[in-house]
């Protein structure tokens, strides 16, 4: 892999509204010993989940900080339950702001979903898709935003039923972060789920996402469980239907930084950098089409992967 | 109805703690519900899996996985931190688990055990500043780091599949970590263990510790007593529980 392909001073973090640029990976602790000995500029960011590393130390803890020092990090939380009928958790969010100060992190993303009610269940569920559950979880954010000082970004997540749906997903979302000010990490890989799931549009999903407040963007592997369900899981390759996706997403919304996330069933580590790299690919594609007469344009379509 | 998106998400939430005892909120297919009630159990069961494989082999999968349903159905995980997932299960194996009939008397401690490898592994520990080569005796002894000491009831150390039944036996653990971040246990005794405390509970110089633990124990501050206190803060030195003396 030749790191110069994505030089890092192409984009300046200063004049967009994106925290990171390029094309991401999930660092994870089934990877972490794989990851040390990434080439420079493999990878330009990488991204954690909080609640997996804060008040770690020890190996692990020195490992991580290692990692921090290195690449460009963000956060991608899971306990928040941003959209709990439970008591906001403060303290988990003052403590992810400190961690962010102490590892110089970037910028903090939580899944617009709710983990838990009566206790913890450590998973994602899906919030009623109603204008009373986007005012709530609305006033929730920007409370996390008080105290963050800074934007919380959220993330469109897969689900398997949608409980009191009032609304459609792309307009509850669009509810959301317009009511709450925030920016969005645009999951691909969640829209084509969901939309096998439930029967929507994907691509007309996408297009309905507010340019202005998509931050990044995630893509992973599912699992296609039967015909009819697809599980977001994490754990195998991207399929074609998501690059797909992410080609049209790049047309909507422009080149945005896209990470990508692999949670189990790891591979060798070249695999998943092949990903990486394609997600580069397609970013240096869309770049250079932009830029390009419209013969090129035309000519580059006919070769495109 | 102004909150009822809140009542249908304790009736969902509800389904899958419950694991399908509580009904859903309607409308949602079967096969949906289940793939969210195994999603969740399964990611649950994955932590204790993972920090109890001693306690999983040694039940059997049976009794471990009606284990682990009861904790899903009942405990109420007050962490967001994914490593203090375990922490609750010991929380609700000593507090809020009515053990069955069947249940080894050492259930608890084993489980406590395993979950010190984990503790320690990951504890944030400061480090004042030590020589390495300093004395132990007339100096302050630093411990290693997340350097943690307990008396079992049962010799937890040696339970397996081929050992399910030890007698009990008072057994003395020192668990810590060494200059090369690798977890280290000691199989030990009693009054070690009550010196070990002595020196993480306050300051002492070596031998203020070890006298203070004679006298403690009610024994004779002879020389030889003394000596074999001292004798163990040495080979504390030499395998890296104790990483040296405090510099002043």
């Amino acid at each position: 892999m030749n790191p110069d392909n994505f030089p890092k001073n192409t984009r300046s973090n200063n004049h967009t509204p994106y925290p990171v640029h390029g094309a991401g990976i999930g660092l994870r602790r089934g990877l972490m010993n794989q990851m040390f000995d990434l080439p420079d500029g493999a990878v330009d960011f990488m991204e954690v989940a909080p609640e997996n590393w804060i008040g770690i130390g020890g190996r692990l803890g020195r490992q991580f900080r290692e990692f921090t020092e290195r690449y460009d990090f963000l956060l991608h939380g899971l306990s928040l339950s941003i959209g709990s009928p439970s008591p906001l958790d403060e303290d988990l969010v003052r403590s992810v702001h400190d961690f962010m100060r102490e590892h110089g992190i970037k910028a903090y993303s939580e899944h617009l979903s709710y983990c838990s009610d009566k206790g913890h269940m450590y998973d994602l569920m899906p919030i009623p898709f109603t204008e009373a559950a986007a005012n709530y979880v609305a006033e929730r954010i920007m409370r996390v935003q008080d105290i963050l000082g800074e934007e919380l970004i959220i993330e469109n997540v897969s689900t398997y039923a949608e409980p009191g749906k009032e609304m459609s997903e792309p307009e509850f979302v669009n509810l959301v972060l317009e009511k709450a000010d925030c920016g969005l990490l645009m999951d691909v890989n969640n829209i084509f789920v969901n939309s096998h799931n439930h029967g929507g549009d994907a691509e007309a999903y996408i297009k309905a996402m507010p340019t202005e407040r998509i931050r990044y963007l995630h893509i992973a592997g599912h699992f296609e469980e039967t015909d009819d369900t697809f599980v977001d899981t994490h754990g195998m390759e991207v399929k074609q239907d998501v690059w797909d996706l992410l080609r049209l997403t790049y047309q909507a919304h422009g080149v945005v930084p896209t990470l990508l996330e692999r949670d189990f069933n790891f591979p060798p580590i070249g695999e998943l950098l092949d990903e990486v790299a394609l997600i580069r690919q397609i970013q240096q594609q869309h770049d250079a089409l932009k830029h390009a007469p419209l013969n090129d344009i035309l000519e580059a379509g006919r070769h495109a992967v | 109805m102004p909150s009822d998106f809140k009542q249908l998400q304790h009736q969902f939430a509800g389904h899958i703690r419950t694991r399908g005892a509580e009904a859903a909120p309607g409308g949602i297919p079967e096969h949906r519900l289940k793939v969210y009630r195994e999603l969740f159990f399964n990611n649950v069961k994955g932590f204790l899996d993972g920090t109890f494989p001693v306690c999983a082999e040694v039940l059997g999968e049976e009794r471990w996985e009606y284990l682990a349903d009861v904790f899903f159905r009942t405990h109420r995980c007050e962490t967001p931190y994914f490593a203090e997932i375990c922490q609750e299960f010991l929380g609700f194996l000593e507090q809020g688990y009515e053990g069955q009939e069947h249940d080894p008397d050492w259930l608890y401690e084993l489980a406590h055990y395993e979950w010190l490898e984990l503790a320690v592994d990951i504890a944030v520990s400061e480090q004042p500043d030590v020589d390495p080569q300093g004395d132990v005796i007339d100096g302050i002894p630093v411990l290693a780091a997340a350097t943690e000491a307990f008396l079992y009831q049962y010799p937890v150390h040696v339970i397996s599949a081929d050992n399910a039944n030890p007698e009990p036996e008072h057994t003395a653990i020192i668990v810590y970590r060494d200059a090369d971040e690798d977890v280290r246990f000691v199989h030990t005794n009693p009054i070690t263990l009550a010196l070990l405390s002595l020196l993480k509970e306050q300051p002492l110089t070596g031998r203020q510790a070890v006298h203070a633990l004679l006298e403690a124990q009610g024994i004779e501050a002879s020389e030889a007593a003394v000596n074999g206190g001292l004798g163990i803060l040495q080979q504390w030195q030499q395998q890296g529980l104790v990483l040296g003396a405090a510099t002043v």
